[in-house]
């Protein structure tokens, strides 16, 4: 077996370079006028990518999932009925939102609120950095939790 | 207090009760599922993995491509 060409100092670079790019594209991103071309690409792409590698990860095991691997047992879900019940309090207020035309001015949508919080490049950054982190987390997390035998590059 | 302002707080008291509760939850030492084990069950099966992507891009695209700023 040979060694891995990505160890330590050079995984840490690699890291930080990523890290710097994903930042500058988020603040690039978040710099782009909506309702644009533009913006739809640069929203869209990271989507893309991360579809792309969802299923690269379950057709050939990025993430310890390949087909002819054993499944790994996912983990069960213990008393997830408070999600649930924020859940239905959010989808309330919401189809109430939508149900009075969606910019009501008495009970207003999600997206209505947020928008205020958009108005500065700043915010809109940062909200961008927190849905491109929650998005690949479960990759992510997957890849690293993966055993070392089943899709990891050696 | 007007509508508009019960409605907003409503909205913010929601996404600290979740963000509260996301904490409470790894706090809990797996006693309570969070939504980041949830995430991490639906990633396990490749439908679940689409239905996740979907909405994640669903929520940036309406958010950041197609915002309204007021006034």
């Amino acid at each position: 077996m040979r060694p891995s060409p990505w160890s330590g100092a050079s995984l840490r670079s690699a890291g930080i370079v990523l890290a710097a790019a994903v930042t500058g594209y988020a603040w690039w991103a978040t710099g782009v006028p909506p309702f644009t071309v533009r913006v739809y690409v640069a929203v869209g792409a990271p989507a893309i990518l991360l579809l792309v590698m969802g299923v690269l990860d379950s057709v050939i095991g990025v993430g310890g999932m390949a087909p002819s691997a054993p499944q790994q047992e996912p983990p069960h879900l213990r008393r997830p009925l408070p999600w649930v019940f924020l859940l239905l309090l959010a989808v309330g207020l919401e189809g109430a939102g939508l149900a009075l035309g969606g910019h009501s001015g008495a009970i207003p949508t999600l997206s209505t609120v947020i928008d205020h919080a958009l108005a500065g490049h700043a915010v809109r950054f940062m909200l961008f950095c927190g849905w491109l982190a929650a998005g690949w987390a479960p990759f992510l997390r997957a890849i690293r939790t993966a055993p070392p035998d089943q899709g990891r590059v050696a | 207090m007007s509508p508009d302002v019960v409605a907003t707080v409503a909205w913010l008291t929601l996404l600290a009760m979740g963000a509260i509760w996301e904490v409470v939850c790894h706090l809990s030492g797996g006693r309570w599922s969070s939504l980041t084990d949830i995430g991490a069950r639906l990633w396990t099966r490749p439908p679940g993995r689409i239905v996740l992507i979907a909405v994640w891009a669903f929520v940036g695209w309406h958010v950041f491509a197609r915002y309204t700023l007021p006034g």
